[in-house]
């Protein structure tokens, strides 16, 4: 999935989106490019919000959330990386598996633990180079069904 | 994880300080935290300085310098109830060597 930067500061969010603890405020300004694309390494969803984790124009070792009306999204095709949980508070999250095998995955990673940091190394690079073409519907299900009836 | 308190990191040179500065002016956001994304480090947090798991967050400077061929963030940890900055850190990258196919 890929991404567009429409826009990068504060004042083009919706209200819902503002959120001074987190520093989301009308005047923040975020490290990216308009009109730039971005892979979408995972989502998270939370009471109406959706925020996209990329790699910002500062990244160095880890996607960070940014606001989804930030962004048109250029290519909607989902990665076969990709895992979701629904957790009981309502958040929704779409991420790689090493996310979800260990809770604390994302706060390791931030903190810059080698481990972590090398696997988000190989998930981008894998993520970053994922083929998305698929031969047309009726290529594909003849295909399927030759190799059934073999 | 560490169960103690871990003291600020000082900053190394002048453009870490003016790092630090910026961030601290407001040039930051949130990294995870808050109710809907509890920090894994909560519960050493909570009874180091006290306040509610769902107030701390891990900030971020939104500013990245290159510093001595270093991409570099500051990160710290903030209650927005109790208003604390804590546990300092900077976040230094250096670039992947190559690797060489011999």
């Amino acid at each position: 999935m890929k991404i567009r930067c429409i826009a990068k500061t504060g004042e083009y969010l919706p209200e819902n989106y503002i959120d001074p603890p987190r520093g989301y405020t009308r005047k923040v300004e975020l490290p990216l490019t308009i009109d730039k694309e971005y892979v979408v390494y995972a989502i998270r969803e939370w009471k109406g919000t959706i925020w996209y984790y990329i790699c910002n124009d500062n990244y160095s070792y880890y996607p960070i959330h940014n606001p989804a009306p930030m962004f048109e999204v250029v290519d909607d095709r989902v990665s076969k990386y990709w895992r979701f949980e629904l957790s009981s508070n309502g958040l929704l999250m779409i991420a790689f598996e090493q996310w979800f095998t260990d809770p604390y995955f994302y706060d390791k990673l931030t903190d810059q633990e080698d481990e972590e940091v090398e696997i988000f190394d190989k998930v981008k690079e894998l993520m970053d180079a994922e083929d998305f073409d698929l031969p047309p519907l009726d290529v594909a299900v003849e295909k399927l069904r030759e190799t059934v009836s073999v | 994880m560490n169960q103690g308190a871990i003291p600020d990191e000082s900053p190394r040179n002048l453009p870490e300080q003016l790092l630090l500065q910026d961030a601290k002016a407001g040039n930051c956001i949130s990294i995870q935290g808050g109710p809907d994304d509890i920090l894994g480090d909560v519960s050493r947090l909570v009874a180091i300085y006290g306040g509610n798991p769902e107030d701390w967050y891990k900030i971020t400077s939104i500013q990245g310098f290159v510093i001595n061929g270093a991409s570099v963030q500051v990160h710290w940890f903030e209650n927005k109830q109790i208003l604390q900055q804590l546990e300092l850190k900077f976040k230094r990258q250096y670039p992947k060597t190559a690797p060489k196919n011999l």
